[in-house]
């Protein structure tokens, strides 16, 4: 496909590097040489030096020809009016980032349907939405939910006293019959891989695993390590009031979670305590431990770090954790961080580019490709697919297939039932499968389903 | 560690006479009290029920495997149950169950635990290990029957 994005920044560039890398036609639209440069010379796109929003340029880039137009400037003004401009040159599918436009609830004065934009992403909504996600999933630090939220794809990190430390992939196939996940990637060193047979789980590993959301409430028996069951509420402690701090507070609030939002802003704090319900809002700053002691975050069951410094919420989340809360999260908006936070012992860094780009990429690849999670710190995917009429696969075991190398067959749904894949098992049309995928087998596991 | 090396041959019952879920895990209780006597009755079955709570250990072919992690208990321990009926157990397939092993852990051992319950599961998925078992005559028979294929 042709696909047109406005803004190198860095969701247009993530954007670029993945669909270029897919096989995908990509022009790369920007103001500074200097970004569309090193785009340029780094990825497989076209570059043109320029003002997105501007008609001149976009006929420069073949506009009439485009099948995706995505806007991810800086500027909520010029990625609306670029995909108006979009519009008139009736492009298919249009898709802005914004920022500061309130769009999604009750009342919004501006909607996607008035701006005829298909797709508003906004990132600060996108990274609350994923931490909410993890903090409702207690232990796992990634969650992405496929087939309607029936299938949830979980990340844990492995430490000694985990159950699962030293068990062998065979071995927790034996367990198949009570627990029903599969574990169908490993992390090690910073190397993913599909683990098979013999392979074991070991100390410092994240795995990633597929269940059946029916089956999760076995499975976190099975993984919670014996004495950390409490009958209290689950205690979160939110460092930072801004809109992703107040939207995180505010859906937890609601899931019956013991919210406390910290701020050291004395104003900010009012207005934040008058727009929430049930959390305790408290003026400290991040790095006063006394004071944030005497709330309790010692016996804290997540700390989310989201003030706007990296810094500030990597060093707050390392110090909360040294006092006893159990997990914690952190905002963190440098690619550079994003890769060093989890071995300095920080649960889950969660970013908003990530978090838009995985949001833009699961859109623009619906297709055949139903949903899409991108593992962090890794290029991995999980796709789910639809098993068509024709697919010359069907009703043949798994093992007798020649799958790609590098990719696995998580869990397949039909129709109301469901089963955690094994080589015995086969697909049937309609089937709705959800596969993980190394990036060297993104595209051939593509091509299978095609 | 051996599955034969934790239960001892006093905790193996040949004849089940439970008919319901709940009494089949109070008599496997009391099958595993015979050589566990320290423990509490009532803590045992509290979470043995709790587990099922969360999804029935019935893994079908008509197997059962009740356990639960214990606190205040020295090390894994095993008891093991022939119900020649069968029992209605909510298992996977719908078939009725008729072995039964049970097992419990000491919170802080949780791995050791999956080992062996990975262990009774693959035993267990053999299905002439199965027949041996529903037709051995005694508990000394069906002891001697595990201690064999395990090594096998």
């Amino acid at each position: 496909m042709k696909i047109l994005i406005v803004g190198a920044g860095q969701v247009g560039y993530f954007l670029c590097e993945r669909l270029s890398m897919e096989g995908h036609e990509v022009t790369l639209i920007d103001r500074d040489e200097a970004h569309l440069r090193q785009a340029q010379d780094r990825l497989n796109v076209m570059g043109l030096n320029g003002n997105g929003a501007s008609a001149e340029i976009l006929e420069q880039a073949d506009i009439k020809n485009i099948d995706i137009f995505i806007a991810v400037t800086d500027l909520d003004e010029v990625n609306i009016l670029a995909c108006l401009l979009a519009r008139e040159y009736s492009v298919k599918t249009r898709i802005a980032r914004v920022k500061s436009i309130e769009y999604r609830s009750h009342g919004a004065i501006l909607s996607k349907e008035k701006l005829g934009i298909d797709l508003l992403i906004n990132p600060a909504d996108e990274v609350a939405d994923e931490m909410i996600n993890i903090t409702c999933r207690s232990g796992a630090f990634d969650v992405a939910e496929f087939v309607e939220g029936t299938i949830q794809f979980l990340g844990y990190r492995i430490d000694e006293e985990s159950p699962l430390c030293g068990m062998t992939l065979r071995e927790l196939g034996e367990l198949r019959g009570m627990y029903r996940f599969v574990v169908t990637a490993i992390t090690r060193d910073e190397e993913t891989i599909i683990p098979r047979g013999e392979d074991n789980i070991q100390d410092g590993d994240s795995i990633f695993l597929f269940a059946h959301q029916n089956d999760l409430p076995a499975i976190q028996y099975l993984l919670e390590p014996g004495d950390k069951k409490k009958k209290r509420l689950p205690r979160i402690f939110i460092l930072g009031g801004s809109q992703i701090g107040v939207r995180i507070a505010a859906q937890l609030e609601q899931q019956h979670f013991d919210v406390r939002l910290v701020d050291r802003d004395e104003q900010r704090c009012r207005k934040i305590s008058a727009k929430l319900k049930k959390t305790m809002v408290i003026q400290a700053d991040g790095t006063d431990i006394h004071a944030l002691l005497e709330e309790g975050i010692d016996s804290a069951d997540t700390f989310i770090a989201v003030t706007g410094k990296d810094e500030t919420n990597i060093l707050c989340s390392l110090l909360c954790k040294q006092h006893g809360a159990s997990r914690t999260l952190a905002l963190i908006n440098k690619p550079e961080l994003l890769n060093l936070a989890p071995t300095l012992g920080i649960d889950a860094c969660v970013s908003p580019r990530l978090s838009a780009a995985g949001a833009i990429l699961k859109y623009v690849r619906r297709g055949d490709v139903i949903s899409l999670a991108t593992i962090e710190g890794s290029n991995s995917e999980v796709l789910e697919f639809e098993v068509k009429q024709g697919s010359a696969f069907i009703n043949t075991p798994l093992k007798n297939l020649h799958f790609p190398k590098d990719a696995i067959i998580g869990a397949i749904v039909h129709g109301t039932s469901h089963e955690i894949a094994t080589g015995d098992s086969q697909l049937s049309v309609g089937d709705r499968i959800v596969v993980f995928a190394l990036p060297d087998a993104l595209t051939k596991v593509e091509k299978f389903f095609d | 560690m051996n599955i034969v090396e934790l239960l001892d041959s006093s905790a193996v019952e040949a004849d089940i006479q439970s008919v319901s879920k709940d009494d089949v895990l109070a008599e496997m209780t009391d099958v595993l009290l015979r050589s566990a006597h320290g423990l509490n009755r009532e803590a045992v079955l509290s979470v043995l029920q709790e587990r099922e709570r969360l999804g029935s250990t019935g893994i079908g072919e008509g197997v059962a495997i009740p356990h639960g992690k214990l606190k205040n208990i020295e090390q894994l321990t095993l008891a093991f149950g022939r119900s020649k009926k069968g029992v209605d157990f909510d298992s996977m397939d719908g078939k009725p169950a008729h072995l039964f092993f049970l097992l419990l852990a000491p919170e802080d051992s949780i791995s050791v635990h999956l080992k062996t319950l990975a262990k009774i599961s693959k035993l267990l998925k053999d299905q002439h290990v199965r027949e041996q078992l529903l037709v051995a005559g005694s508990a000394e028979e069906l002891y001697e029957i595990i201690r064999v294929e395990e090594t096998a």
